[in-house]
């Protein structure tokens, strides 16, 4: 019997908890070659990539899968893969369980580094909406345009729309301001997963105009900066309902100052779980690290690998 | 009358982890670390032994869950 409480499948041995991974096949595969793709390509070969992110969305229908190389470097960098036409990239409602994957791993490959996608110059307004539920969002890098509002991926969930139920995994976001690297409007069931969150005044951003969200996982991220403060790694303004964090990393010192900027983890009326998080502070009192109403902390870890009291 | 059968090629591959494979090849670099190509295979394979189906698609979010 396995013993991997959060394991659905035991590596090299038998299935642990049955099939409950989507391995079915969706739709479409495109793929995205801004240098070296064409506007009238199919986008349905590596060898025949379009060059337009929007227009590959546009062009596939659900349960698509969409793959992004990134640019050609400009010194260090790939250079930012922007929009053709003077909006920002957004998945529609009809698009529903789409997938935007982008290529390229840093070191792990060194052939490229992972494809940036920016904002139209002017505009700002977040770099990815998500109105579309079910879509995966995946190993980008992103910063926000200037003055963003709406942080640099959203997600909503409201009369019209439901963004909800989307994935962003292995994504690096970078300078986020206040408006949050992810910022969420009343969506449920997001999985925030193994993203880094570099210099972001708020990593995540959850609002509840519509609803407040609720079914939320949020593991394995990585909240650093290098300068300046952040306010909160995760901030719920309105609450969050059935959270489970587990295994991320609040490098960052410790915010002060009021509420909600002394507290690595920020929600109002809340309930859920976080459990095995580190935190880069030397407080080990877990209620002067995240504001718990309602949510139980467990095996936690502060600096020099000091358990953080839960009460 | 004689019936044509048309057999429509995924050059890509019919799994992500040949997808990916694919995409390295063709210098695209790749969504996966070695490590997570490598579990992602893994979950190929058990869900064709499970399904019998050739093709598949692994979430990255899956292959979180494999240790």
């Amino acid at each position: 019997m396995s013993t991997f409480p959060d394991g659905v499948y035991q590596y090299g041995g038998m299935p642990v908890g049955g099939k409950v991974f989507d391995g079915m096949w969706g739709g479409q595969v495109y793929f995205v070659d801004y240098d070296n793709g064409t506007e009238r390509a199919g986008g349905l070969k590596i060898t025949d990539p379009l060059n337009d992110i929007q227009a590959a969305i546009d062009l596939a229908g659900t349960d698509a899968t969409i793959y992004v190389r990134p640019r050609v470097f400009s010194s260090e960098d790939p250079q930012q893969i922007t929009p053709r036409t003077a909006e920002n990239f957004h998945i529609d409602a009809a698009k529903t369980n789409m997938s935007l994957i982008g290529t390229g791993k840093g070191l792990s490959h060194a052939a490229a580094h992972k494809a940036w996608i920016g904002g139209y110059s002017g505009l700002v307004t977040p770099v990815l909406t998500v109105y579309a539920p079910g879509c995966v969002i995946e190993n980008f890098r992103a910063q926000p345009p200037s003055s963003a509002t709406y942080g640099i991926f959203y997600t909503v969930n409201d009369d019209t729309y439901d963004g909800g139920n989307t994935t962003f995994i292995s994504n690096d976001f970078h300078d986020a301001n206040s408006t949050g690297g992810i910022n969420c409007d009343s969506t449920w069931q997001m999985s925030i997963i193994g993203n880094r969150f570099v210099n972001c005044d708020i990593g995540i951003l959850i609002r509840s105009f519509y609803s407040v969200p609720q079914i939320w996982e949020i593991s394995h991220n990585y909240f650093t900066v290098t300068t300046g403060e952040v306010l909160a790694d995760v901030y719920a303004t309105g609450g969050l309902k059935r959270l489970v964090a587990y295994r991320n990393i609040h490098a960052a010192e410790q915010p002060t100052g009021g509420d909600p900027n002394k507290y690595y983890a920020f929600a109002a009326t809340s309930s859920g779980m976080i459990a095995g998080d580190y935190f880069g502070a030397y407080d080990l009192a877990a209620a002067n690290l995240c504001t718990l109403n309602g949510v139980n902390i467990a095996g936690c870890y502060s600096i020099q690998g000091l358990v953080v009291e839960a009460s | 009358m004689p019936e044509i059968i048309i057999k429509w090629k995924l050059k890509h591959g019919k799994t992500r982890s040949e997808i990916e494979q694919n995409l390295l090849k063709e210098g695209w670099g790749s969504s996966l670390t070695e490590e997570q190509l490598d579990k992602c295979s893994f979950l190929e394979k058990k869900w064709k032994d499970q399904t019998g189906a050739e093709y598949s698609r692994i979430k990255t979010k899956d292959i979180y869950k494999v240790k």
